[in-house]
C-alpha cells in the first residue's frame, strides 16, 4: 500500500506542475477554482492544502504570474496568469513528455493500449 | 454553530502557522493567505455551514503537517525538525492511525529531494528563468552532475566488488586445497569404512546357502 501511495507520488513530482501550467494556458484562474480541478482527478488527487506551495514555487520561479482582484461574492481571489517563460516551458514539456511517454510505454509494454 | 465553525478554522491556521516558522515571513504569509482565501472561499461557494461540512473542507485541504511538508519541499528546504519536533512527535502520538502515512513521506523526501535542487531549487538563483533558452541548461547540467556522481559511484563500485571478488577467490582457494588436504585426511576414516561395504559385498556369498 505505501509502495502504491510512493509510486503516485513519485510519477506526480515533476509533472504535477506542468497540468498547472495548462490549467491556467488560456484564461487566468484563481487558487481555489485549481485546486478544486484537480480534486476531481482520482489520478492527481492529492491533499487540496499541497497546491498552494506549488503555485507559490512556480510563481516565484516566474513561470506563473499572479493579481489579487475582488470576486462578486466572497473575499478577494488571487488569481493565477502563463508568463512567457511559463508558456515555454510548459511548451518544452509538452515535446519532452511525448518522447518520454514513448520509450516508457516501448520498455514497459504498455504501448499498445 | 458559527462560532464553533470560525474556531475550527482558526485553529488550523493556527496550527499551519506554527509549522511554517522555518520558512521566509513573505512566503509564509502568502500561504496563510491563500489557504484563509480558499477556506473562505469555499465556504462561500459551496455554502459550507455546519461544523461538520467544515472539517470536511479542511480535511480535503489536509492536515497542517501535509501542507506544511509541501510547503517546505517547494521552498527547497528541509523541515526545520527541531523547531517542532515536539509538535510532530505530540502530534503522531495521539493520532497514530491517520498522521503516520501522510506524515512519514516528508522523512521520505529527504532522498528523491536530491534531484530536485537542480531543478526547482535554482529557483532562487535564476536558472529556470533562463525562460526560452530553459530548455537546454538545467537538463544537461542535471544529466552532467547526475553521470559524473554516477561514474564516480560507479567507479567506487567497481573497486569494491573487485576487492571483494579478490577476498572470495582467496577464500575459495584455500577452502579448496583444505578440501584437497581433507580428503587426504578423510582418506584415513574411509580406510575404515570400506570394510563394512565389503563385509556386505562377501555377504552375497548367500549362494553359500546352496
Amino acid at each position: 500500500m505505501a509502495d502504491v501511495a510512493q509510486l503516485s507520488t513519485s510519477l506526480r513530482r515533476g509533472t504535477l506542475e506542468f497540468c498547472v501550467l495548462a490549467m491556467v494556458e488560456h484564461e487566468d484562474r484563481y487558487g481555489t477554482e485549481i485546486v478544486r480541478r484537480f480534486g476531481e482527478e482520482r489520478n492527481l488527487a492529492a491533499s487540496e492544502g499541497t497546491i498552494y506551495p506549488l503555485l507559490s514555487r512556480l510563481r516565484r520561479v516566474g513561470w506563473l504570474d499572479s493579481k489579487w482582484s475582488e470576486s462578486p461574492s466572497g473575499p478577494p481571489r488571487r488569481y493565477y496568469a502563463l508568463t512567457d517563460s511559463g508558456r515555454s516551458a510548459l511548451e518544452h514539456f509538452r515535446s519532452e513528455w511525448v518522447s518520454f511517454r514513448q520509450t516508457v510505454d516501448r520498455l514497459v509494454g504498455t504501448g499498445g493500449a | 454553530m458559527s462560532d464553533k465553525t470560525n474556531d475550527a478554522v482558526a485553529e488550523y491556521l493556527h496550527e499551519l502557522e506554527l509549522r511554517l516558522t522555518g520558512l521566509p515571513v513573505l512566503q509564509r504569509r502568502e500561504l496563510l493567505a491563500e489557504i484563509a482565501a480558499h477556506i473562505s472561499n469555499e465556504r462561500v461557494e459551496r455554502s459550507v455551514t455546519s461544523e461538520s461540512e467544515l472539517l470536511e473542507l479542511l480535511e480535503r485541504l489536509g492536515s497542517p503537517e501535509v501542507v506544511a511538508a509541501a510547503a517546505y519541499e517547494e521552498a527547497g528546504m528541509a523541515e526545520p525538525v527541531l523547531s517542532y519536533a515536539g509538535a510532530t512527535s505530540a502530534a503522531r502520538r495521539p493520532l497514530p492511525a491517520v498522521p503516520p502515512p501522510p506524515d512519514s513521506p516528508p522523512p521520505a523526501y529527504a532522498g528523491p529531494y536530491a534531484p530536485d535542487p537542480g531543478f526547482a531549487r535554482s529557483s532562487y538563483a535564476p536558472p529556470p528563468v533562463a525562460g526560452p533558452p530553459f530548455a537546454p541548461p538545467p537538463p544537461t547540467r542535471q544529466q552532467d552532475n547526475g553521470s559524473g556522481l554516477r561514474a564516480v559511484v560507479a567507479a567506487g563500485i567497481v573497486a569494491v566488488v573487485m576487492a571483494l571478488l579478490g577476498c572470495v577467490a582467496g577464500a575459495f582457494f584455500l577452502t579448496q586445497s583444505a578440501s584437497v588436504d581433507a580428503p587426504a585426511v578423510s582418506v584415513v576414516p574411509g580406510t575404515e569404512t570400506p570394510p563394512e561395504p565389503g563385509e556386505p559385498t562377501t555377504v552375497p556369498p548367500p549362494p553359500t546357502v546352496e
